[in-house]
C-alpha cells in the first residue's frame, strides 16, 4: 500500500468495538473511574466511566476455550476471569493498567457435567460447585492467585436439586416438590455445617395466586444474594432466613438488583414496554419508600428488553448522591444512564458482528441533477422542440450555477447552520455503507467519517444467510434509492423481506414483508422496470416462483438460477421464463461435486457490478492470449474425508447457468478454508496443506487460446461454446494465517486488481496479483520478462509496506468488503471484524490523481523565475546592441 | 518372466496414482416423447475402464414424433433436458440432469458432446450434454429417422500443482555457490563501458574547436 | 537371474509404496496437556512504558491466546501435543515466529519456522525468549528536494554547461597568451585542409571560374 506517514488518518479510520456484554464491575477505587466488562465475544475490556471509551481491551480465544465464565472485581482487589470450558484458566488482572499479574490452569475429570460449574470469588478463594442433580453438590475451594487447592472437593447431599436450580453466592437455592407442594431451600455452600434453610413456597404468595416455581436471579453484582420467583416476588437471604420484600416485581420482563445505596439498601428495577419504552424504578428497602429521583419513563429511549447490568452510586459533593445505571439491550447496544434518564453515553456493540455490508451511491445534488437531466436525451426530446429552448435552458442552469458559487464564497465567512445535505462528492467517494449485524439490527453508516446515521432493529430477522440487494441507486431522481434485505424470520425459518431507503433509513415500497414459505434462492432480476427498479425474484421451497413487485412478473426472461445443498455438494440449476400468467422454474442440470461425503467448504462468484476492460493480455510476441469471460462461473470449494489421503479438496469451477464443468482440481491432504474469490479470469482459493503444515493459495486463469472463440462483439450465451479454456494453475505458500480474503474493484476494471488479505494477526495486506499469477516462469529471460512477470517464488512475500492498517490492528477480521468509487484508481475498503477499518487503495497508485505532495511552489517559483528572466534578458539585449550600434 | 509382469503392473499401478479403475455404465434418459413417465430411454454409454477412456455409444435414433416435439419446443426457445443414471463397480447410481437449448440441437443436425467429469478417486461428478455454436441451419425432414451423433469425452480432474520448493532452493543454493565462488567479471573493455560518456564529449570539444578558431581566426586578420 | 528378481522385487514395491503412500502423521492429538513458555523481550529503545497490554503470543494463529505478565514471561497452559507455531503479535515490533513441537511423550522442542523446507531443524532455545527484530516500517519516505538532484540531473547539464562554455571561453580567448596559443594550434589544424572541402568540390565540379569569384568575394568580405 506504501502510504506516506503524514497521510495517516486522512482517509482511514478505525473504531473498536467489544461485543454483548456479559458482566460487568464498577471501578471507582482507582484514579480513573471505569467499569470492567467481560463479553460473550470473549474480550475483557476496561470502559472509561464518563466517556465509554475502551481503556485497555484483552481479546480471548473466539473458540469455546476462551468463553469467559467469571469476571471477578471487588474494590481494591485485582480483577479475575475463569476462562475456558474445561480446561479452565484462572487469570489475575491489574485493573488500572490491564496488564496480567497470574494465572494457572484448573481441569476437570468429568467432562460431562463440567458445564454445569458455577464460580465465585469469596474472601480471597475461587469456589467450584459442580452440581448432581438429584443427588449431591461438589464444592472446591483453590487459593485465588496460586491455584493450590486446600483439601479435597467436598461433597454435600442434596437430593432436592434439579435443573431450575440457581446460585446466589454462597447459597444454592432451588424449588423442589410437586405441584401445590413447592418447598424453597436453600443452602449456604461454603459454610463447614450444613444448614439447609426450607420454607414452603407458598408462605411468600397470597391465596389463590397460581405457583408456577420458576427461579430467577438478581441481574448485577448484588450485594445480598436474593432472587425472584415466577417473575413476582423477590426475595433475599440474609442472616440464614428468607426475607421477603415489600415491593414485587413491576413487570414480568423487569429485571431487578439489589445495591446498598448511601441512603440504605436499594431494589433498582428495569423494564421496557413497545408503547411506554423504558420505565426504571428504585425502591429504599429500609425505610420502605420509592426514590423518586430515579424514577422514569420515557419513550424516546428505545432499548428493546432492556436488562440491568449495574447500578452505580457516586457520592457527590451534592448532598444528593447521583447513581449510574448500566443497561444492555436486546440489539447488543449498552447505554450508561443517569439517574432522571439522560444517556450519559452508549455504545453499539453489534458492530462487533457485522455479516453483511454494501456501499450505497448518494443521490446527486439538485443542480447537479438539473444539469445532468439537461443530457438526457429521451427527456430532452420529449420537452424541447426546439435548439433555441434547449439553448435557454442551458443559460438558466449556468446561471443557477453562478449564482451557488457566489452564495458559497459568500457564505464561507457565515458559520454553516444547516448540516450539510447527504449528497455526492464530485469523485464519488462519500457513500453510505448499509450493515446488518448478527443481532438483526441495520445501520447506515457515512463511510468518511465512520458515524452512524440510521439504524433500525428488528428482533424478527434472523441474519443466517441474509442477502442485501441495491434494487435502485440514487441516480434516477425523483425515485429514491431502495435496498432490499433478505433473511429468515426468526422463529419460523420463513422469508423476511425488509425494504428501505439506504440514505435515510426510511421503509419503502414492500417495507417488512413475511412469507409463509422457506426459501432456496434469490436473485435480482438484471432489467429494469419502468421505474428504474430491479424486480427480486424469489425461489422458495416447493420450487414456485414469487417477484416481487409482482407487475414486474413479464420482464422475467433469460434468468438462471443454481442452489446448492452445503452438506451433500449437490448443485441444481434452474431456467426461469414468463410464460403468460406466472413465471416458472424449470429444473435444468444438477450436479454431483465433490463426490460422496463431500462438502461445500464456500463458493465464490462474481460481483454483479463487475465489468472487464480488456479481452486478453498481450505476449511478448505481440499476440494476444485470449481470456475466457464468462459472467455465469462460479468457484465451488469442496471438502471430503478420504481413507487414503486424509482429507481431500476439490475446487470446481461451474458455469451456473447451463451447469458445465469448466476446470477443476484436486488438492491431497488438505483443508480448506472457507476464502476464495473470483473475478474476471481469475480464480484463488486457499488451503492448508496437512502434509508440510502451511498455508497455501491455488490460483487458476483461465484463456481461450491465441485467437478468439467467437467473433469480436457478440454476446457470450453459456449454451453455445462447448470448448474447455486452457487452465493456468499454480500453488503458492502464504507465511500467514488468513481469515478474509477479497479483490479490489473499480468502476471500469482499468486499474490492476490486488488482493486484500485479513491476517490472524490484525493487519491487513494488500498483494499484487501479479505474485500470486499462475503464469510466473520458473526463469526469467527473454520472453516472460518482456510480459512482466515476476520470476517464481513458491512463498510469497508479505512486506510491512503493504499493510493498509498500518500499526492499527483489526481484532478477529472477519470479512474484507471493497467496492468502487468515482475514480477510476481507487477503491474503498472496509474490513470487518471484533473492529472495523475503513480505507482508500489505489493499486495502481492514484494515476488519475495529481499526486499528494505535488511541487506547486516550485513549478510556481521557477515558472517566475523563467519569465523575469526572459523579459530581463531581452531589455539588457536590446539595450546591449543599442550601445553596440552607437559605436 | 511372471515376476517381473507383476511387479511393471503393480509398480504403474502406483506410479500413475489412479486411485480406482473400474468400469463405468450411463444410462441416457430424455423427457422427448415419452408416454406416461416424465423420462423415457435414449440410449447407454459404457466404459470398460475409466483410465482407457474409450466408450461405447448406443442411442435410439430420433423419429418424427422426437423432431417433431424437439420442433414445438425450439419455438417456445425451451430447453431438452436429458438425464443421466451413472453406475460404477462401487455401488450406487447418481442421478445427473443436463439440458441444452433445443434451437442448438436442431440447428447442429441432432449432434451433441457429452462429457464426464471424474475424480481421481473414481466418482463422477459432472455429466453434462453441450452442442457446438454452429450457424448452420438444416432442415430435418420430418419423415425420415435421423440418428444421434454424440462425442463423449471423459475428462479427469487433475492434481493441481504443488508450490515447488525443491527447484527453487535448488536455484538458491546455486546461486549462493557461484557468488561464492567469484564476482560476476566485467571484463568488457573500456570503451564499451564507458562509450555513453566520451562521445558527448568528444562531440562539445569538435564544436567548440570548430568554432573557435575560425572566431580566433577571424579577429586576428 | 530369478533370483536375483525376486530379491529385487520385493524392494521395488516397498518403493513404490512410499511414492503413492500415506505419511505416518505426527501430529495426531494426545490425551496429556502441556505448556509454552517463554520470555518476551522489549525493544531497546522502546519507550512505551506498557508494551506488554499490547503484545499477545498467538499460537497456531488464534487457537491458543496467551499474554505477556510484568516481566515479559508468558506461559500458554493446556496445550495438547502436537505441532504449534507460536508467534508473537505487536503492532510496532516484529518478532521472528517459532515452531514448537510437543511430542506424545511431553518433549518440547523450538525450532524456525521455514514454510519452504518444512524439514529443517534450526533449532532455538526452549523456554523461549524472543527478542523483537525489527520496527515495522509501514510507511515509504517522502521524496525530499535535495540540491544534488536538481544539478545532476541530465537537462539541466544540457542546458548549463554549454551556456557556461559559450560564455566564459570566449572571455578566455580574449587573454593575449591563450591567442597566441590558439593561433598555433589553429595553424597547425589548418594544414589539415579541414575548412576546404567544400571549395574543393566546388572546383571540380564548375572548373577553374568560380574559385577565382569566391576568393574574390572573400578578400573584399574581410576588407
Amino acid at each position: 500500500m506504501c502510504i506516506y506517514e503524514d497521510q495517516i488518518g486522512k482517509f482511514d479510520w478505525r473504531q473498536t468495538y467489544v461485543g454483548r456484554i456479559k458482566f460487568a464491575q464498577f471501578d471507582t477505587v482507582s484514579t480513573a473511574k471505569k467499569i470492567i466488562v467481560a463479553t460473550e465475544e470473549n474480550v475483557l475490556a476496561a470502559l472509561n466511566l464518563k466517556t465509554g471509551q475502551v481503556m485497555w481491551r484483552h481479546v480471548f480465544e473466539s473458540a469455546s476455550s476462551g468463553d469467559i465464565q467469571l469476571l471477578h472485581f471487588s474494590d481494591g482487589d485485582k480483577v479475575t476471569t475463569v476462562t475456558g470450558s474445561n480446561p479452565y484458566l484462572v487469570r489475575g488482572w491489574d485493573p488500572t493498567t490491564g496488564v496480567l499479574l497470574w494465572e494457572w490452569p484448573i481441569s476437570i475429570i468429568d467432562t460431562e457435567r463440567a458445564h454445569l460449574s458455577e464460580w465465585w470469588v469469596q474472601n480471597g478463594m475461587l469456589v467450584h460447585l459442580l452440581p448432581a442433580f438429584g443427588s449431591h453438590l461438589e464444592v472446591t475451594m483453590y487459593n485465588l492467585m496460586t491455584g493450590s487447592n486446600r483439601g479435597a472437593t467436598s461433597k454435600l447431599p442434596t437430593v432436592w436439586t434439579n435443573d431450575g436450580c440457581i446460585l446466589t453466592p454462597p447459597y444454592y437455592t432451588c424449588i423442589s416438590g410437586n405441584m401445590g407442594n413447592y418447598m424453597l431451600l436453600s443452602l449456604d455452600v461454603t459454610s463447614n455445617a450444613v444448614q439447609i434453610i426450607s420454607k414452603p413456597l407458598s408462605n411468600y404468595f397470597s391465596e389463590g395466586e397460581v405457583i408456577e416455581g420458576n427461579l430467577r436471579p438478581l441481574d448485577g453484582k448484588t450485594s445480598q444474594p436474593g432472587f425472584i420467583i415466577d417473575d413476582k416476588a423477590i426475595l433475599l437471604i440474609k442472616n440464614n432466613e428468607f426475607e421477603p420484600l415489600n415491593v414485587r416485581l413491576a413487570d414480568q420482563s423487569a429485571s431487578a438488583t439489589f445495591i446498598d445505596a448511601i441512603s440504605g439498601p436499594m431494589l433498582v428495577q428495569a423494564w421496557s414496554d413497545e408503547n411506554k419504552g423504558l420505565s426504571i424504578t428504585a425502591y429504599n428497602i429500609a425505610t420502605n419508600t420509592e426514590i423518586t429521583d430515579m424514577q422514569m419513563s420515557g419513550p424516546k429511549i428505545n432499548i428493546p428488553e432492556a436488562e440491568l447490568l449495574g447500578v452505580l452510586c457516586i457520592n457527590t459533593a451534592r448532598e444528593q448522591p447521583a447513581y449510574r445505571i448500566l443497561l444492555n439491550g436486546a440489539d447488543d447496544a449498552v447505554h450508561l444512564l443517569q439517574q432522571g434518564g439522560r444517556v450519559v453515553w452508549s455504545r453499539e456493540e453489534s458492530l462487533a458482528n457485522i455479516v453483511a455490508a454494501e456501499f450505497v451511491d448518494l443521490p446527486v445534488s439538485e443542480t447537479d441533477a438539473a444539469l445532468e437531466s439537461e443530457f438526457d436525451q429521451k427527456e430532452a426530446i420529449k420537452v424541447y422542440s426546439s435548439v433555441w429552448a434547449a439553448f435557454v435552458r442551458r443559460l438558466h442552469t449556468q446561471y443557477q450555477q453562478l449564482h451557488t458559487l457566489i452564495q458559497n464564497l459568500q457564505g464561507e465567512g457565515a458559520v454553516l447552520d444547516t448540516p450539510s445535505p447527504l449528497v455526492r462528492d464530485y469523485f464519488n467517494l462519500h457513500k453510505i455503507i448499509v450493515l446488518i449485524t448478527d443481532v438483526g439490527k441495520i445501520y447506515g453508516m457515512d463511510n468518511l467519517s465512520g458515524e452512524i446515521l440510521w439504524q433500525r432493529y428488528d428482533g424478527n430477522l434472523n441474519t443466517e444467510s441474509v442477502v442485501m440487494f441495491t434494487r435502485r441507486s440514487a441516480r434516477h431522481p425523483p425515485h429514491d434509492a431502495y435496498v432490499t434485505i433478505i433473511g429468515k424470520h426468526e422463529e419460523t425459518g420463513n422469508g423476511y423481506v425488509i425494504s428501505l431507503n439506504p440514505i435515510r433509513g426510511t421503509l419503502v415500497g414492500e417495507r417488512v414483508l413475511r412469507l409463509d414459505v422457506r426459501l432456496l434462492q434469490v436473485a435480482l432480476l438484471h432489467t429494469v422496470d419502468a421505474e428504474k427498479l430491479h424486480a427480486l425474484i424469489l425461489l422458495d421451497e416447493d420450487e414456485t416462483v414469487q417477484v416481487l413487485p409482482v407487475s414486474a412478473a413479464p420482464l422475467v426472461r433469460d434468468l438462471y438460477m443454481y442452489v446448492a445443498d452445503r452438506e451433500t455438494g449437490r448443485m441444481q440449476g434452474y431456467a426461469l421464463k414468463y410464460d403468460g400468467r406466472q413465471v416458472i422454474a424449470q429444473r435444468t442440470w444438477s450436479l454431483n461435486l465433490g463426490g460422496a461425503g463431500a462438502r461445500i467448504v464456500t463458493i465464490a462468484g462474481k460481483s454483479r457490478t463487475e465489468r472487464v476492460h480488456s479481452a486478453g493480455k498481450p505476449l511478448a510476441d505481440r499476440s494476444v492470449l485470449y481470456k475466457y469471460s464468462n459472467p455465469n462461473l462460479l468457484l465451488v470449494v469442496l471438502e471430503r474425508p478420504d481413507p487414503t489421503h486424509k482429507d481431500v479438496v476439490t475446487a470446481v469451477a461451474v458455469d451456473a447457468a447451463c451447469g458445465a464443468v469448466v476446470a477443476a482440481s484436486t488438492h491431497r491432504r488438505a483443508r480448506a478454508l472457507p476464502l476464495a474469490v473470483h473475478s474476471d479470469n481469475c480464480l484463488a482459493y486457499l488451503y492448508r496443506s496437512d502434509k508440510h503444515r502451511r498455508l497455501e493459495i491455488a490460483t487458476m486463469e483461465l484463456y481461450e487460446g491465441n485467437e478468439r472463440w467467437l467473433p469480436a462483439g457478440t454476446q457470450f450465451s453459456s449454451f453455445g461454446c462447448a470448448r474447455a479454456p486452457s487452465v493456468e494453475r499454480q500453488a503458492y505458500i502464504v507465511p500467514a494465517s488468513l481469515t478474509a480474503l477479497a479483490f479490489t474493484s473499480t468502476e471500469k476494471a482499468i486499474t490492476d486488481t490486488h488482493l486484500l488479505m485479513g491476517l490472524s494477526t490484525g493487519m491487513l495486506m494488500e498483494l499484487p496479483w501479479a505474485y500470486v499469477d499462475p503464469r510466473r516462469p520458473m526463469t526469467l529471460s527473454g520472453e516472460p520478462r518482456e510480459e512482466g512477470l515476476i520470476p517464481y517464488a513458491p512463498e510469497l512475500p508479505l512486506p510491512a509496506e503493504a499493510s493498509l492498517n498500518y500499526n492499527r490492528t483489526v481484532q478477529r477480521v472477519r470479512a474484507i468488503y471493497a467496492a468502487p468509487s468515482g475514480l477510476e484508481s481507487t477503491s474503498l475498503v472496509l474490513a470487518t471484524g471484533l473492529d472495523l477499518f475503513y480505507t482508500r487503495v489505489a493499486p495502481s497508485k492514484t494515476f488519475d490523481l495529481l499526486k499528494d505532495d505535488f511541487d506547486y511552489h516550485l513549478i510556481s517559483i521557477v515558472l517566475a523565475a523563467l519569465i523575469v528572466a526572459t523579459y530581463s534578458t531581452k531589455y539588457f539585449a536590446s539595450r546591449k546592441m543599442l550601445k553596440q550600434a552607437w559605436k | 518372466m511372471h515376476l517381473m509382469f507383476i511387479f511393471l503392473t503393480i509398480f504403474f499401478h502406483y506410479v500413475a496414482c489412479l486411485d480406482y479403475d473400474g468400469w463405468m455404465n450411463i444410462k441416457v434418459d430424455h423427457s422427448l416423447n415419452c408416454a406416461s413417465e416424465k423420462y423415457c430411454k435414449r440410449g447407454t454409454i459404457t466404459l470398460k475402464s475409466i483410465r482407457a477412456g474409450t466408450a461405447i455409444i448406443d442411442q435410439i435414433p430420433f423419429n418424427r414424433k422426437h423432431i417433431k416435439e424437439l420442433q414445438e419446443l425450439a419455438e417456445l426457445d425451451g430447453f431438452y433436458t436429458i438425464r443421466t443414471l451413472v453406475s460404477t463397480a462401487e455401488g450406487k447410481e447418481i442421478e445427473f440432469l443436463s439440458s441444452v437449448k433445443a434451437k442448438g440441437l436442431l440447428e447442429n443436425g441432432l449432434s451433441d458432446i457429452i462429457s464426464a467429469w471424474v475424480l481421481p478417486s473414481g466418482e463422477v461428478i459432472a455429466v453434462t450434454f453441450q452442442v457446438m455454436n454452429s450457424t448452420q441451419t438444416n432442415a430435418l425432414n420430418l419423415d425420415s429417422e435421423y440418428p444421434i451423433n454424440s462425442d463423449f469425452y471423459l475428462r479427469h480432474v487433475d492434481q493441481a500443482p504443488v508450490p515447488d520448493t525443491a527447484s527453487y532452493i535448488q536455484k538458491l543454493e546455486r546461486e549462493r555457490e557461484a557468488r561464492e565462488k567469484g564476482e560476476l567479471k566485467d571484463n568488457r573493455s573500456f570503451l564499451a563501458k564507458y562509450w555513453m560518456y566520451i562521445v558527448p564529449i568528444a562531440v562539445f570539444v569538435m564544436i567548440s574547436g570548430a568554432g573557435n578558431p575560425e572566431g580566433a581566426a577571424q579577429p586576428s586578420r | 537371474m530369478c533370483r536375483m528378481l525376486s530379491s529385487i522385487v520385493p524392494l521395488l514395491l516397498l518403493a513404490a509404496n512410499v511414492l503413492c503412500a500415506v505419511n505416518p502423521s505426527d501430529d495426531e492429538v494426545g490425551v496429556g496437556r502441556y505448556i509454552i513458555e517463554g520470555r518476551v523481550f522489549p525493544p531497546e529503545n522502546s519507550d512505551a512504558s506498557n508494551w506488554q497490554i499490547d503484545t499477545r503470543i498467538h499460537v497456531n494463529a488464534g487457537e491458543y491466546i496467551g499474554f505477556v505478565k510484568n516481566d515479559g514471561t508468558f506461559t500458554l497452559h493446556n496445550v495438547p501435543s502436537g505441532s504449534y507455531v507460536v508467534e508473537i503479535v505487536h503492532p510496532d515490533y516484529m518478532y521472528e515466529p517459532v515452531r514448537v513441537e510437543i511430542n506424545s511423550r511431553g518433549r518440547i522442542r523450538a525450532r524456525r519456522v521455514n514454510y519452504i523446507q518444512t524439514s529443517q531443524v534450526i533449532q532455538v532455545p526452549y523456554p523461549l525468549k524472543m527478542k523483537a527484530a525489527t520496527r515495522f516500517r509501514y510507511f515509504q519516505v517522502r521524496e525530499q528536494w535535495r540540491i544534488t538532484d536538481f544539478l545532476f540531473n541530465p537537462m539541466v547539464i544540457m542546458m548549463v554547461l554549454p551556456l557556461f562554455l559559450i560564455m566564459i571561453l570566449p572571455k578566455m580567448m580574449n587573454d593575449p597568451e591563450t591567442k597566441e596559443d590558439l593561433k598555433q594550434f589553429g595553424d597547425i589544424a589548418k594544414m589539415t585542409e579541414f575548412p576546404e572541402m567544400s571549395e574543393y568540390f566546388a572546383s571540380f565540379f564548375s572548373g577553374g571560374a568560380k574559385p577565382g569569384a569566391a576568393k574574390a568575394k572573400q578578400n573584399k568580405k574581410r576588407q
